[in-house]
């Protein structure tokens, strides 16, 4: 499987990339995780591929402690530098968690943050971590720029609003007090897509939680944030069956050769609970 | 589109088509028949090589984006380790690590990315190999000329990985 020729960019600046993306037939090309292997398989052709390898506006990685407390990442960020990178895993382990049970070790080395928004597979483990911890992007084109949360910018399976000529430029996550966080997924092997997973994150003020969230991934078409009912989970002698309920609601179940709908819902209770619990288990403070 | 790269210590040059892989590249232009295709997408590890010292899926990165960057294929592994090599080798032979061999260029690289580190856990070791698949041999006794590979240079270590 070799791929389909196409005319090759080398963009080192956002204003050259995003004039090169406006031409009709062009597509960005990130890790070539998901792409490559899409024009392998000729389910992808496109005229013009743009390496957005070099283009230094979607690099770097920091940490913002002072006034606009987020992480902000560039677009071009990998799997693998989110997963070893010393402030993320400080402050927001669930990201270095979660990104560790995508792919291989070889893929996470190319495959970038940006491309897995933008490729929006339901099954990735970044669009519903970005979802969960209510993460934005920033995208530019030669129509200006413009900010989007990625919950609305994931609109189904393998679909998203963005524009063609639009690129992902950075990633941003707001740093709330008080958040914590857990993930769960379960594969058939290391590395494999997730059959189901959840993202679980609950929010404290005062002594208590006030408000819990859960985000399944590989569930549903798109990625499903859920809304936890704290009391119920804190007052019920047995918790599992408020996680199957909460996973009985879902409506949309992909049905496969992996399983069935009914197999499906049963894992996302499991990996709900499991994220619950995990997220509970954290400390409080600047931790998500 | 003329591109120059660094192929286990030495200087090269080739002129490709944007469409072709690094793995076509190594393969088909400059010799490296250690590079092996197996699915070309990405899901068999048998191409795996290293770029800036980091291993890659060769397949699914074009030739043009190894422009400037420095590739190590198993080729260049005996030399990089130089007076490890040996025992590297013949914990590969004596564990019978391999029947066909297909897989063991792949498997060659996967541990030269270990073997560049400090320390490696066994949950490591285990971590790289989900990325690389073998058809023959079982993957106990890969493990084990891992791990013996990483213990006779001192770097196999215990603890967990976070
Ligand atoms: C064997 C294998 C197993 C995998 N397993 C998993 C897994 O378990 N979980 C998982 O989440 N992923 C998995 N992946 C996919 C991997 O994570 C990809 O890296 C990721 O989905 C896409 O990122 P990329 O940087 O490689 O994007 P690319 O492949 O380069 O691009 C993907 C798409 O996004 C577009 N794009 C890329 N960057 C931008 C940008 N900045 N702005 C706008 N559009 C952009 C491209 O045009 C393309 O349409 C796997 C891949 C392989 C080959
Ligand atoms: S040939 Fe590259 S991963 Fe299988
Ligand atoms: S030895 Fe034959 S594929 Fe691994």
């Amino acid at each position: 499987m070799k791929f389909p020729p196409f005319a090759y960019e080398r963009p080192t600046r956002l204003d050259e990339a995003c004039e090169m993306l406006a031409v009709e037939g062009a597509r960005a090309l990130a890790g070539g995780q998901s792409l490559l292997p899409l024009m392998a398989l000729r389910l992808a052709r496109p005229a013009t591929l743009v390496d957005l390898a070099r283009v230094s506006e979607l690099t770097g990685l920091g940490v913002d402690d002072g006034g606009n407390r987020r992480l902000d990442m560039g677009a071009m960020t990998t799997h693998a530098q989110i997963e070893a990178d010393s402030s993320i895993r400080a402050r927001f382990p669930v990201l270095a968690k979660i990104v560790s049970h995508i792919a291989h070790p070889a893929i996470r080395h190319r495959g970038t943050v940006g491309g897995s928004i933008a490729h929006a597979d339901p099954a990735a483990e970044i669009p519903a971590a970005c979802i969960a911890l209510d993460a934005e992007v920033l995208i530019s084109s030669v129509k200006g720029t413009r900010s989007e949360p990625v919950e609305s910018l994931v609109a189904g399976p393998y679909q998203t609003t963005l524009r063609d000529g639009e690129i992902v430029t950075r990633v941003i996550f707001p740093l709330r007090a008080e958040r914590r966080a857990g993930m769960d997924e379960v594969a058939l092997r290391a590395g494999d897509f997730a059959l189901a997973g959840a993202v679980c994150v609950l929010d404290r003020a005062g002594r208590d939680d006030q408000r819990g969230t859960v985000t399944f991934f590989g569930v549903e078409p798109r990625p499903r944030r859920a809304e936890i009912d704290l009391e119920r989970v804190r007052t019920s002698a047995d918790d599992r069956t408020y996680w199957v309920e909460l996973a009985s609601r879902l409506d949309e179940v992909i049905e496969d050769v992996h399983g069935d709908p009914s197999f499906r819902r049963h894992l996302a209770a499991v990996t709900a609970r499991r994220a619950f619990a995990s997220a509970s288990t954290q400390q409080v403070g600047d931790f998500v | 589109m003329r591109i120059a790269l660094d192929l286990n210590g030495a200087q090269v040059e080739a002129d490709v088509e944007p469409s072709v892989s690094l793995a076509d590249l190594l393969r088909t232009k400059l010799g490296a028949l250690s590079v092996h295709l197996g699915c070309e997408q990405g899901v068999c590890g048998a191409c795996a090589v290293l770029v800036d010292g980091r291993t890659v899926r060769s397949c699914l990165m074009l030739a043009v984006q190894g422009d400037g960057r420095s590739v190590t294929t198993a080729e260049g592994v005996p030399r990089r380790r130089r007076g490890e090599w040996a025992a590297i080798e013949s914990a590969f032979v004596e564990l019978n690590a391999f029947q066909c061999g297909f897989c063991t260029s792949g498997m060659v690289v996967a541990l030269e990315e270990l073997l560049s580190r400090e320390a490696v856990t066994r949950s490591e070791v285990a971590a790289q190999l989900s990325g690389q698949i073998c058809r023959c041999t079982g993957y106990a006794p890969i493990v084990e000329a891992f791990e013996r590979a990483l213990a006779s240079s001192g770097r196999l270590c215990d603890g967990d990985e976070t």
